[in-house]
């Protein structure tokens, strides 16, 4: 028994070099290096100076967030939103439409809140864990759209945008698989429907 | 004459018959005898009333022959006889009268003759008187007047006419005698002739009745006796043959049960005395075998002996190479006791890498909660550049380079997600070394027991071992002395084997005069066989 433990046994002065290694290498990624500090600095300026050299010749274009309802992705003009919230306690309204998921508190105001999933892909409410709902900017337009996940901001030329596709709330945009929401549709359709929504 | 009656009642009524008929004669000869007893009677009254007569006659011969010779002599002493006479003469003339008391005429004539003498007696009377008054002249006178003289001549006279009348009375008496005489021989010998007919009549007939059937019963029987069993008694009645017949018929039935089972045992005898000479044979045979038996069981015994010795030889040995591996054993088992202890220790320090991986295990759950923290700082930041953008962008212009510092917050919240992202995937793999490290202790925990209870196992093999060496050294002290004794047991036993040779001998011997005695038997079994046979069933 035992001569077979030494035969199947490790190397144990291997074993401790290895620790020592290993303890040398989490302190020296822990400690205070200038050096390293610098050189990420360094990295980060090149990289933002590329991005503004790749911004410059675009004249006719719009910011865009990206966002996801299920599995199709979304963009939305940056200049039409006002913030981006977590979605954290909504109160459902009683008698109202599905499509009305109720009202949440934005800093003391009541603003309603509409499951854009269920609304343009007339699917059940997505489950996605962490929901955002975008606020709407604009006099009136005070309406959170509930989505499942934000993937970030992009550039969109605004000569690859199409025309609204009525009864879709959206707009093609040549050569990508990413869809422009129609704002005024949309809020149209929240708008016309709004009694039936109510009701 | 087929009767249905007994013998007895048959002999009886035979007898009876004779009975009858001697009755009937003897009633007859009875008859016969008491009427010539009669008439032989009558005749002898007859011849009593003549001697009456004449004894009455000499009574008055003897009073006259007094008379006369008192006359003669004048002497008292000659008037003797007729004084006699005179006193008897009455009773004689009274006698008379009784015994022809049933003759009329007789009586008569008894009367006259009463008359006469009467006169006799008184003319006796007067001249005896006269002789004595007068003397012998006037006594002869009176005589001499002949009146006693007449006296007596009628007398003769009437008692001669009464001894004829008796005479002739006597002849027809002897007549009636002769003829109630010959009626009564007459009777007995027809009587007699006629029993002795009947007799012999009624003897044959039972004798035949009898005999007949007894011939049958003799001739059956002699036929039993040659042994023929077969047959049957032919004779069928009600009486007491017939009952004979039906015995015999039943004990002819049994001989032939006891002739059928004795010819059956007697066959059976036969074939067992066979047998028995066939097994006293073989028996014979058995005992040589067995004194060669013996003979070789004797040679065996020897070498069996030695055989032992040599036994004894190699138990001591044995016992000595025992008492070496029980020493050994006592080194082997401090070994497994040291072993055991070794085992703990290494059980102890295997506890003790599992506690402290467990330990690293809840360090590395702290180090998860810092990253979880960092995380949501990541999203936040995140969130919080988006709406740094949303905000550049409705500032238009004015928030162009703002929007640029909001696309750097977000970039580096995206690099701080990724960075978590990556630890938790080496904490996970950190949890999973650590979830292994702590199996593979428990195992070898586990192992070390397992090793613990062997050493166990072995150590109590080892305690049996050195006390089944402990008791093998001590079987084979026991062994060595029981071989000795084995010795003196052989020597004994090899004795005992001569002693069965000789007895086997002696049963050889005995087994020949049996041999001999079966085949008597045998001659005897089959002797008896014929005999049997002569019974045909």
């Amino acid at each position: 028994m035992m001569t077979n433990l030494k035969k199947s046994g490790i190397n144990w002065e291997q074993a401790r070099e290895r620790l020592r290694a290993s303890e040398h290498a989490l302190a020296e990624a822990l400690a205070e290096n200038p050096a390293r500090i610098e050189a990420a600095y360094r990295k980060r300026a090149a990289q933002l100076a590329n991005s503004q050299a790749r911004r410059e010749p675009r004249t006719a274009a719009a910011s865009a967030l990206v966002f996801n309802l299920h599995q199709e992705r979304y963009a939305i003009e940056l200049s039409e939103l006002a913030e981006v919230l977590p979605l954290g306690r909504c109160t459902r309204v009683p008698g109202a439409a599905p499509e009305f998921l109720g009202v949440i508190s934005v800093r003391g105001e009541l603003r309603p809140v509409i499951d854009l999933g269920r609304m343009i892909l007339r699917v059940e409410n997505g489950t996605a864990a962490s929901s955002l709902v975008l606020m709407l900017r604009g006099p009136g337009r005070e309406i959170g759209l509930k989505v499942d996940h934000v993937q970030g901001l992009r550039e969109i030329p605004r000569e690859k945008v199409g025309p609204p596709e009525q009864a879709k709330f959206t707009k093609r945009i040549t050569g990508e698989t990413l869809l422009l929401l129609d704002i005024e549709s949309v809020l149209a359709a929240i708008f016309s429907g709004e009694e039936s929504l109510v009701a | 004459m087929k009767l249905n009656m007994g013998i007895g009642t048959r002999i009886l009524a035979g007898y009876a018959a004779v009975l009858v008929v001697v009755g009937v004669i003897g009633i007859i000869a009875y008859h016969a005898t008491t009427e010539l007893i009669d008439t032989s009677g009558l005749v002898a009254h007859s011849h009593k009333l003549k001697e009456a007569l004449t004894d009455l006659l000499s009574k008055l011969k003897d009073a006259e022959t007094g008379q006369r010779g008192f006359i003669l002599t004048g002497e008292e002493r000659y008037l003797e006889p007729y004084s006699t006479a005179i006193r008897e003469i009455d009773r004689s003339v009274q006698d008379l009268k009784e015994l022809a008391a049933d003759q009329p005429a007789q009586l008569r004539r008894i009367d006259r003759i009463q008359t006469l003498i009467a006169n006799k007696l008184a003319e006796l009377a007067e001249t005896i008187s006269l002789r004595r008054q007068k003397g012998e002249r006037a006594a002869v006178e009176m005589v001499l007047t002949d009146r006693g003289k007449n006296v007596m001549d009628d007398m003769r006279r009437v008692m001669g006419e009464m001894h004829n009348s008796a005479n002739e009375l006597l002849k027809q008496r002897d007549e009636n005698v002769r003829s109630t005489a010959n009626f009564a021989t007459t009777a007995m010998i027809l009587g007699g002739l006629a029993v002795v007919t009947l007799v012999l009549t009624v003897g044959l007939l039972i004798c035949f009745s009898i005999t007949r059937p007894l011939g049958v019963f003799m001739q059956f029987a002699n036929r039993v006796g040659e042994g023929d069993l077969t047959q049957q008694a032919k004779i069928s009645s009600a009486d007491e043959l017939g009952q004979l017949a039906l015995c015999l018929d039943q004990m002819v039935s049994g001989l032939r049960d006891v002739a059928g089972q004795a010819r059956f045992a007697t066959q059976n005898l036969n074939s067992a005395a066979t047998e028995i000479l066939a097994s006293t044979q073989q028996q014979s045979a058995g005992t040589s075998e067995q004194a060669a038996a013996i003979q070789q069981t004797t040679a065996t015994m020897e070498e069996v002996m030695q055989a032992g010795v040599q036994i004894s030889e190699r138990a001591k040995q044995v016992a000595a190479s025992a008492e070496a591996t029980s020493a050994a054993s006592h080194s082997g088992l401090q070994a497994v006791e040291t072993t055991a202890r070794t085992m703990e220790a290494i059980r102890e320090q295997a506890e003790a890498v599992a506690g402290n991986v467990v330990s690293l295990s809840e360090r590395t759950q702290a180090i998860g909660e810092i990253i979880s923290a960092v995380n949501d700082l990541a999203e936040q930041s995140h969130l919080l550049a988006l709406n740094a953008a949303i905000e550049a962008a409705a500032a238009g212009e004015h928030g162009r380079s703002f929007s640029v510092i909001a696309s750097e917050v977000k970039n580096m919240a995206d690099q701080s997600r990724e960075a978590t992202v990556q630890v938790r995937s080496i904490l996970g793999d950190i949890q999973k070394g650590i979830n292994s490290s702590v199996m593979l202790s428990e195992e070898a925990v586990k192992r070390v027991e397992s090793g613990k209870q062997q050493a166990d196992v072995a150590d109590a093999a080892i305690r049996e071992m050195m006390e089944g060496i402990r008791q093998s050294v001590q079987a084979f002290q026991q062994i060595v002395a029981g071989a000795s004794q084995q010795q003196v047991g052989f020597t004994q036993v090899t004795q005992a084997i001569r002693d069965i040779g000789q007895a086997s001998q002696q049963s050889a011997a005995s087994t020949r005069q049996l041999e001999t005695a079966a085949v008597g038997l045998t001659a005897l079994a089959q002797q008896l066989q014929k005999a049997v046979e002569r019974y045909r069933i």
